[in-house]
């Protein structure tokens, strides 16, 4: 009790920092779906996948914005994230354009595929159906967010236990598994078979000397990671949870509780383990480093750190259950027990420092966390004294009566420790001992997923450790075809296994000018050219078709195959063949256009090329470049590209261009190209537009501007305006089609200009006046400085009797002009002295007398 | 003295060249006639003390302040005048006076419209006049006119009268030179002010009665003539009529003077209308003064 002052566990940081992702659900009782009810939920509600055509390359975000146009979205991602350095190939691939949309899960499908089937830009539109792992799975519902287990986001950062579940083992209740932790939930719905109950040869609680388990989430979640109840249609997977529908028991949890009301003795309850059975036991705990417990480590602390080292007490304990696992008193193992002497796991802590006590004692197994990008997870400690790393972020498992999900070396942990059982379970038996198993969980490891520079060991991988020093390859290939490809072999087989009927994890295809009698597979000579091919979920008798390629051309060749398992054990070598190899053919280049190849100013013209190899070479490609107006782009399809002449780039002309494929051995195909860029011509004024009077502000007017200008060339034309008085008129623009506002009183010119895609205009004016009404003659400028514009409100002009009389009534100027609206007459008053005078006007019967001002 | 008024007139004559492309004159308000009694006389002002300052010497002295509603509508005119004789031989004149036009609407070179603006005129001037005897007199006065047309358009001039005069009992005959002067600047153009040599006398046949008969040249403008006449009922009721003749291009049209007056112990009001003109409307000039 006085060292358990010292002791916390490592998870309850970890727990306290994590959210809870699910509660324990009532189940639900089925109900049986109508046939459309039962189409529906064949597919992922509130989801849609779209991709782009491929004419919106470069332009994904405005074709996205007018895809989703008046759609209700609440979020969109690419399908394929950015690829970093095979963004490339991805993009080449046309894969770039591909958009998951998410939108509300209350909208049918049925909507959403009206909106997006045939919309222009969308080049296809699906709603992803449901998935499910395929095969003989289990069928537990949240195994999918299991990542842990089976990491479908990251294919290969996981603990690899699919294969071995399927091919070797699912647990075996032989295999005692101690959880020194807080209390298991044994009656969870999903751990109740596969836990001991409290007893005098089972769990027991060390923080009141009780068997009575008093359950707390940590120990139930560690618990359900090592062995919750596979297949039952309930709730997670352990790893070595067995397989209820086949009435296969999985390990069994003896829940040895440290943390409740009270502190357990942890070294008496690692002893209670060793001496009931247990042969590996999980510990998920670890020393105070944050003493102030502020959630980070002060300099101080760390300075500490240091100096701690395992308690003897506990270093007794670990000692004694590595040594008596399994055992009896004089250090023999049981006949019942599965592995002479003990394994003691240790999750290395979450403070992500380099030390971390009791993990860092050299007689335990420490266990680091990686996340499932297949990264150290931030937190875990880490250092040279980790021995292996295991999945320990966002981890889904058991917690007390229902589920969720905690992050930490406390799940990593139970990860390792749940591998160890499986492979117990798998290899255990009379004579198979603690460092064989250690020796398997280490060497059996993934090294190629975890960088060494991360400092958390091999990542824990299950089928690495149960076939790890094999003898049991599959066997050979007894029958074969080998059929010459250009300078390739095509092999056909079928898949063989082993004597356990486990497929063989893939097959080496060889090559060579000289004999192969006497290969050994695993060293072929320099003078083989071989190939690996990986099995990818084919079962034994599946037929497999792969090549050997880059053989010499018409050259005779001694070809043959042998298959390997997980370790590397290799079959027998298959009979030799002899295979002559064929010439190289040219690549090809086709493309199924038949139009003229001339193109006008204003027109765009794509022309798609497809190349191939017929050899199956890979290729590269050139283009020539003819004229500015050309481009040359990689098509959607594999092998296509596209010629793009823009006829505004270039000037009138005929010329020459060219696409060439080249093979990988030099062999190329040329095609040339010629086409025509036709003389381009100035858009036309075809119909002036008639000035305009109005006499109201709330007038409003349309116009076409295509019925004023014209392009001779049929091209659709940009039009732009120009207003020389916004305060008497505006014009909004939606195509070709004009729509005015009268601002205010006064006068306006509008210009319209049109504009082909050469540039080249024409431009065509109009007046637009706004008058009172009550206001039919006006003066402009006043005051005047030379010419006076005199006009009156009429549209067409009218005779005006025009008389300015001085301010002592001299008459200085008396005529009958002509004036309208839009006709000034001008009256030059530069010879007239500066001073006031009055300005009489009368047509029509109307009359008007205004002051002017001469300058 | 002589030598000094025929050079005025020379002058005066070189000034008709400069007026020959001109429409008009520039401030032709000058030529009002601004005292309201020998406005009513149609503008027969040249042997009148209140305009020709050769005849301040043999006056008995006069101040006039009146109020013009020229062409009604469109200016109004507050003038001060005084004639001041000293000695039988020597006398002072001063004339000031503000005219407000009637506001206009500014617009621009595209006809917008920028708001509105309300020109005006002032003028001052100050004169003297010396009899070389009890029957012979001549006088000059100088002229200040300042015309605010806009912001921008701020227009200064500066004219001169000169005038003989012969005076008796029953007649009183003058001739001279008015509103000779600088030219109107604007731009690159120069315009000239509404010069005119002017001739006049009046003749009272009985007590009370007086006729008068202006004949004026503008230079480049033409020739324009008025006739007047006033009743004098004791001195103190007058009636008074005569009427302008002008061509459209004279400085003041055609029109009919119509006006009365009455005096008490020097202090005199006199009214005019100025009538029969379609530019000059119904023109009133009311005034006040003191005759000493």
């Amino acid at each position: 009790m006085k060292k358990s002052a010292f002791v916390i566990i490592i998870g309850i940081a970890a727990l306290a920092s994590c959210t809870k992702r699910e509660t324990a659900q009532e189940p639900e009782t089925p109900v049986a779906l109508t046939e459309a009810e039962a189409e529906a939920a064949a597919f992922v509600p509130g989801v849609a996948r779209i991709k782009l055509s491929a004419d919106c390359d470069g332009r994904e975000t405005a074709a996205l914005k007018q895809a989703l146009a008046g759609f209700p979205v609440k979020s969109v991602r690419r399908l394929f994230p950015d690829a970093g350095e095979f963004e490339e190939r991805t993009r080449r691939e046309g894969l770039h354009l591909w958009y998951v949309v998410e939108y509300d899960e209350s909208i049918p499908a049925t909507k959403a595929a009206a909106h997006f089937d045939g919309l222009k830009g969308v080049e296809i539109y699906e709603q992803p159906r449901q998935i499910k792992i395929n095969d003989n799975v289990f069928n537990d519902p949240k195994l999918s967010s299991q990542w842990g287990l089976i990491n479908s986001s990251k294919p290969g950062a996981d603990i690899n236990v699919e294969p071995v579940w399927k091919n070797y083992t699912v647990g075996s209740n032989k295999v005692i598994v101690g959880v020194v932790d807080g209390g298991v939930d044994l009656t969870h719905e999903d751990l109740v078979d596969n836990c001991l109950p409290g007893g005098v040869n089972g769990s027991k609680n060390f923080t009141n000397g009780s068997y009575v388990i008093d359950p707390n989430n940590h120990g139930t979640h560690v618990a359900g990671i090592i062995a919750a109840v596979n297949n039952n249609g309930k709730g997670v997977c352990g790893i070595a949870g067995g397989d209820a529908q086949k009435g296969i028991e999985g390990v069994k949890i003896m829940s040895c509780q440290i943390f409740g009301t009270g502190d357990g003795d942890s070294a008496a309850a690692i002893k209670w383990a060793a001496d009931h059975g247990a042969v590996v036991v999980n510990n998920s705990w670890g020393y105070v480093m944050d003493v102030d417990n502020n959630g980070t480590i002060s300099p101080e602390e760390l300075e500490r750190a240091k100096g701690i080292t395992i308690e003897p007490s506990d270093k007794a304990a670990i000692d004694y259950f590595n040594k008596y696992a399994g055992c009896d008193n004089d250090g023999n193992q049981l006949p019942d027990s599965p592995m002479k002497g003990g394994v003691v796991f240790f999750a290395a802590g979450n403070d992500n420092i380099e030390y971390g006590w009791p993990a860092n004692y050299e007689g335990v197994i420490a266990v680091g966390s990686m996340t499932s990008s297949g990264y150290k997870s931030s937190f875990s400690n880490h250092g040279d004294w980790v021995d292996i790393c295991a999945p320990g972020s966002s981890i889904t498992s058991t917690v007390t009566g229902g589920y969720g999900s905690m992050s930490g070396t406390s799940m990593a942990c139970p990860h390792a420790t749940g591998v160890a059982a499986l492979v117990v379970s798998y290899c255990g038996g009379p004579g198979f001992t603690a460092d064989m198993l250690k020796e398997k969980l280490i060497q059996g490891a993934n090294y190629s997923l975890i960088s060494e520079s991360a400092q958390i060991g091999p990542m824990v991988d299950v089928l690495g450790a149960i076939t790890y020093g094999s003898s049991n390859p599959p066997s050979a290939v007894t029958s074969y075809t080998a059929t010459p490809v250009s300078n390739s072999v095509e092999f056909s087989w079928k898949v063989t296994g082993n004597s356990n009927n486990i497929p063989a994890t893939g097959y080496i295809l060889y090559a060579s000018k000289n004999s192969l009698a006497g290969l050994d597979p695993a060293h072929p000579g320099e003078d083989v050219k071989y190939a690996v091919i990986t099995l990818n979920g084919e079962k034994i008798g599946d037929t497999m078709t792969a090549r050997i390629t880059d053989l010499d051309f018409q050259t005779k060749y001694y070809v043959t195959l042998a298959g390997y398992d997980y370790s590397r054990s290799f079959s027998a070598v298959s009979s030799i063949k002899t295979v002559t190899t064929l010439q190289n053919n040219p690549p090809t280049i086709t493309t199924e256009y038949n139009g003229d190849y001339k193109v006008k100013a204003h027109e765009t013209m794509n022309i798609t090329y497809l190349t191939a190899d017929p050899d199956g070479h890979p290729i590269t490609v050139e283009f020539g470049s003819g004229c500015a107006a050309e481009s040359w782009k990689q098509g959607a399809a594999a092998g296509s590209y596209i010629l793009t002449v823009t006829g505004k780039d270039a000037e009138p002309g005929t010329y020459n261009t060219f696409i060439k494929a080249t093979d990988s051995y030099g062999l190329f195909f040329n095609l040339p190209i010629q086409y025509t860029v036709l003389e381009n011509h100035a858009p036309e004024v075809v119909k002036q537009i008639d000035n305009m009077l109005f006499t109201k502000t709330s007038s409003r007017f349309t116009l076409d501007m295509a019925e004023y200008i014209q392009d001779p060339d049929g091209e659709t034309l940009r039009y732009s305006i120009n207003i020389s008085n916004r305060n008497v008129v505006t014009l909004n623009q939606q195509g070709n089609i004009l729509y005015g506002s009268l601002m205010g009183y006064g006068l306006s010119d509008i210009t319209l200009t049109g504009a082909d895609a050469k540039g080249l205009t024409t431009t065509l004016t109009f007046k637009v006046l706004v008058s009172k009404g009550d206001e039919p003659f006006k003066a402009y400028p006043n005051p005047v400085v030379n010419t006076l514009n005199i006009t009156v409100e009429e549209q067409n002009p009218v005779d005006v009797l025009v008389k300015i009389i001085s301010s002592t009534g001299q008459t200085v100027y008396e005529n009958t002009i002509k004036a309208g609206a839009f006709d000034p007459y001008q009256i030059d008053l530069s010879a007239c002295p500066p001073g006031r005078y009055t300005l009489s006007m009368e047509y029509n019967g109307k009359s008007e007398q205004k002051t002017i001002i001469k300058k | 003295m002589k030598k000094l008024f025929f050079t005025t007139i020379l002058i005066a004559a070189l000034g008709m060249n400069a007026l020959a492309q001109e429409m008009g004159a520039a401030m032709p308000f000058v030529s009002i006639d601004r005292n309201p009694a020998t406005s009513a006389m149609a503008g027969t002002q040249t042997t009148s003390a209140l305009f020709n300052t050769a005849a301040v010497p043999f006056s008995s002295g006069d101040v006039v302040f009146s109020f013009q509603n020229w062409a009604p509508g469109k200016e109004k005119h507050f003038n001060l005048m005084a004639a001041l004789p000293f000695s039988k031989s020597f006398g002072l004149y001063a004339i000031g006076a503000y005219q407000a036009g009637q506001a206009y609407t500014v617009y621009t070179e595209t006809g917008i419209d920028k708001g509105s603006f309300t020109p005006s005129d002032i003028l001052a001037g100050l004169g003297m006049g010396i009899a070389f005897s009890e029957h012979l007199s001549m006088g000059v006065k100088g002229v200040f006119v300042m015309q605010t047309l806009a912001d921008d358009a701020k227009y200064n001039a500066f004219y001169a009268d000169a005038f003989l005069l012969y005076h008796s009992a029953k007649v009183n005959a003058s001739a001279g030179i008015s509103a000779i002067g600088s030219k109107v600047k604007s731009g690159d153009n120069a315009y000239s002010l509404p010069a005119v040599i002017k001739a006049g006398a009046d003749y009272t046949p009985i007590e009370g009665l007086k006729l008068a008969l202006d004949a004026d040249y503008y230079l480049n403008l033409g020739f324009a003539a008025s006739i007047g006449a006033e009743y004098a009922y004791k001195d103190m009721i007058f009636a008074r009529a005569g009427y302008h003749i002008g061509t459209g291009k004279t400085p003041i049209p055609s029109h009919l003077g119509l006006g009365a007056g009455f005096k008490w112990k020097g202090i005199h009001l006199d009214v005019s209308f100025l009538t029969a003109s379609q530019t000059l409307g119904n023109t009133l000039n009311l005034g006040l003064g003191y005759s000493f």
